[in-house]
């Protein structure tokens, strides 16, 4: 079983609060019988309230537990569904703050990155690409085409002076590239972002929210290594932090395997040799080149089975309480 | 659209009457102590309406409410989007345009030359929804501002933000058709033409507009010639980018008609002259019509599940209910 939403899940962790609450308002509800029969109160009374009230918690806690794992979005078993898009729309979303110009991987992150771009649009050729660079700010700097001579002069010309506003605001470059899909096209859709992971903000939601609602899986590829490097400055030196110290910039890989994994992408890392052509090759899966009738599989979303939980165990919640239980217990 | 995915469950709504009735209305359900005091022939006692009581009812509307969601949410709410998909491919076109300081020239309405042609062309890629569309702007040089590309929105973006004089001050026409059909070159339309829009004769830039249009008929592109203005005198009004001034003044030269026929014949296409606002507006329609492509659509639905957003509303629902019954009125289960 996978979830399509799994930090939902983490609101399963509130659950045993509500558990001490609720026990919490049986003891008071014991006390206030106390108080309304005095010294008439029966053992068979508290314990009818004792145990009505430890079934009813339950059940409402274990379909509350379902309500929630049904928001996670459950999902299990697939199926194959008829796939009616032939062909790719890649937008190359790169990376061009000044940390992707550290030299840990030759010849330097942006510059590898440059050159896989290329090998991938030349396994591709039947493929539209467009560009969309990110730094502080985004831009479209080639539209989705297929003019190979408008391609190679925007990859040629990746460098941080595209965008000046500094920082890493991948966000705002994923929504740029979601945008970057001109519509009424049977190509899918498909983001391969080139990054270092060293975003200040975190990736937005409902954007992640929106590419997944559009189909568009983000293949992400890790440029940099966990060591790192030092950022070289136009004077031939290295950045330098306010204690005079080289900085050093590693790779931050989290955030983008779980953008990878939340839209049906894929994670590579550009130090490895073969990153390029694993990437083409899982691209052109896609695409589906040469194939016929193209069949693909899609996971079943099965939620609904836990929202049924929830209301049965509602209803039979509603018919504890109803029952007259003196003469039960 | 919405639609619902399991339609079926929708008759669970059914039983929330039954359900309604057995938890409030239903007699001997235990619970609660009946109080046997009335008044002689008279009525009994009226509860007293109360915050806890009011708390309770906004409890047992809550609570409802939340079942209600619950089922709706079991139905599979989903919200689809239409979206209309080519299967064949448009034209390639890419639109050459003069942004020489001539095209300032108010002779032709509403504005001046290069309003007008950003007017028309406007309109004109609005109607062209499936061709891949690019803009080459020129005067001293040419520059491709935006390749063939479906992504009609970013074109006209770019089309807005060309201005007068923002490659010099000449009209350089054969590099222009050059560079419109190096970028053709690549595209996999199979109808590729150029439209040029000009107000000038070739001035600058090394390569010859004859020989520019050979080598675009050589690759099969044909040339859309649009000669721009009024034949004698017109008023220029412009700013100049690189000093902020306004100049005026007044054009005497206009296009050479022969010269751009020659570049239209030359390549399987035709020459229009347009002196006035109305005059280009009829020249693209007229190459709207006689340019067309089988066109094949294919409509694609797109299903956007929405039942996680009610079933968390309610989730917060039955929380909400369960906080006020339980906790703050004391309600015993």
């Amino acid at each position: 079983m996978t979830f399509l939403y799994p930090q939902y899940l983490w609101f399963l962790l509130a659950l045993p609060l509500l558990g001490v609450l609720l026990l919490f308002s049986v003891l008071r509800g014991r006390s206030a019988i106390a108080t309304l029969v005095g010294g008439y109160a029966r053992n068979d009374v508290m314990n009818i309230l004792t145990i009505k009230s430890f079934v009813v918690t339950v059940l409402f806690s274990v379909a509350l537990s379902s309500l929630i794992v049904a928001i996670a979005g459950p999902r299990w078993g697939e199926v194959s569904v008829e796939d009616e898009r032939r062909g790719m729309e890649i937008v190359f979303l790169v990376d061009i703050s000044n940390s992707m110009l550290v030299d840990d991987i030759a010849p330097s992150r942006l510059g590898r990155s440059r050159e896989v771009i290329r090998a991938v649009a030349a396994r591709l050729p039947e493929a539209h690409h467009a560009i969309v660079v990110f730094k502080g700010g985004a831009s479209v700097l080639v539209p989705m085409t297929d003019d190979p001579a408008a391609f190679e002069l925007a990859v040629s010309n990746l460098s941080p002076a595209l965008v000046t506003a500094p920082g890493t605001e991948l966000s705002g470059g994923l929504a740029l590239a979601a945008e970057t899909f001109p519509g009424g096209t049977p190509r899918h859709p498909v983001i391969v972002l080139f990054s270092d992971g060293g975003h200040e903000e975190g990736i937005s939601g409902r954007v992640v929210e929106r590419l997944r609602d559009a189909s568009i899986p983000v293949y992400a590829v890790i440029a940099g290594t966990p060591a790192g490097g030092t950022i070289p400055t136009t004077d031939g030196g290295v950045l330098r932090d306010s204690a005079g110290d080289p900085v050093i910039v590693g790779i931050m890989e989290e955030r983008m395997r779980r953008l990878a994994e939340a839209t049906g992408g894929e994670l590579y890392y550009l130090s490895e040799g073969t990153t390029g052509n694993r990437l083409a090759g899982d691209l052109e899966q896609i695409g589906g080149a040469g194939a016929g009738v193209l069949f693909r599989q899609v996971s079943v979303d099965r939620y609904h089975l836990f929202v049924l939980l929830a209301l049965f165990l509602l209803t039979v919640m509603l018919l504890i309480q109803n029952i007259r239980w003196k003469g039960l217990v | 659209m919405w639609v619902l995915e399991r339609p079926g469950y929708m008759l669970l709504l059914l039983l929330v009457p039954f359900l309604v009735y057995l938890r409030h209305f239903r007699s001997n359900r235990g619970g609660r102590i009946a109080f046997p005091f009335t008044f002689y022939g008279g009525e009994g006692f009226r509860a007293p309406v109360t915050g806890r009581s009011l708390l309770l009812r906004v409890s047992t509307l809550v609570f409802w409410s939340a079942v209600v969601l619950l089922i709706v949410a079991l139905s599979g709410p989903t919200r689809t989007v239409r979206e209309r998909i080519f299967l064949t491919r448009g034209l390639d076109i890419m639109v050459v345009l003069d942004v020489s300081p001539t095209m300032a020239a108010r002779d032709v309405q509403p504005v001046n030359r290069l309003e007008a042609a950003r007017a028309v062309v406007r309109r004109f890629v609005e109607q062209r929804e499936n061709d891949h569309i690019g803009l080459v702007g020129f005067s001293l040089e040419a520059a491709l501002r935006v390749p063939p590309t479906l992504n009609h929105d970013l074109l006209l973006d770019s089309l807005d933000r060309l201005y007068l004089m923002e490659m010099g001050d000449g009209t350089a026409i054969g590099m222009a058709l050059a560079l419109a059909s190096l970028h053709l070159q690549g595209t996999e339309g199979g109808d590729k033409i150029i439209i040029l829009l000009t107000d000038g004769v070739n001035n600058a830039g090394e390569i010859s507009p004859e020989a520019a249009a050979e080598v675009a008929g050589s690759l099969g592109i044909r040339i859309y010639a649009i000669g721009v203005g009024s034949e004698g005198e017109a008023e220029i009004e412009f700013v100049n980018p690189e000093d902020g001034r306004t100049y005026r003044g007044t054009v005497r030269e206009g296009y050479d008609p022969d010269a751009l026929r020659r570049i239209a014949e030359l390549t399987g296409g035709r020459f229009f002259s347009a002196a006035g606002g109305g005059t280009l507006e009829a020249v693209f329609n007229a190459i709207n019509t006689a340019e067309t492509a089988e066109r094949r659509v294919r409509v694609q639905v797109h299903r956007r599940p929405r039942h996680q957003l009610v079933l968390m509303i309610a989730l917060a629902l039955l929380l909400f209910d369960v906080i006020l019954r339980r906790l703050l009125v004391g309600v015993a289960p």
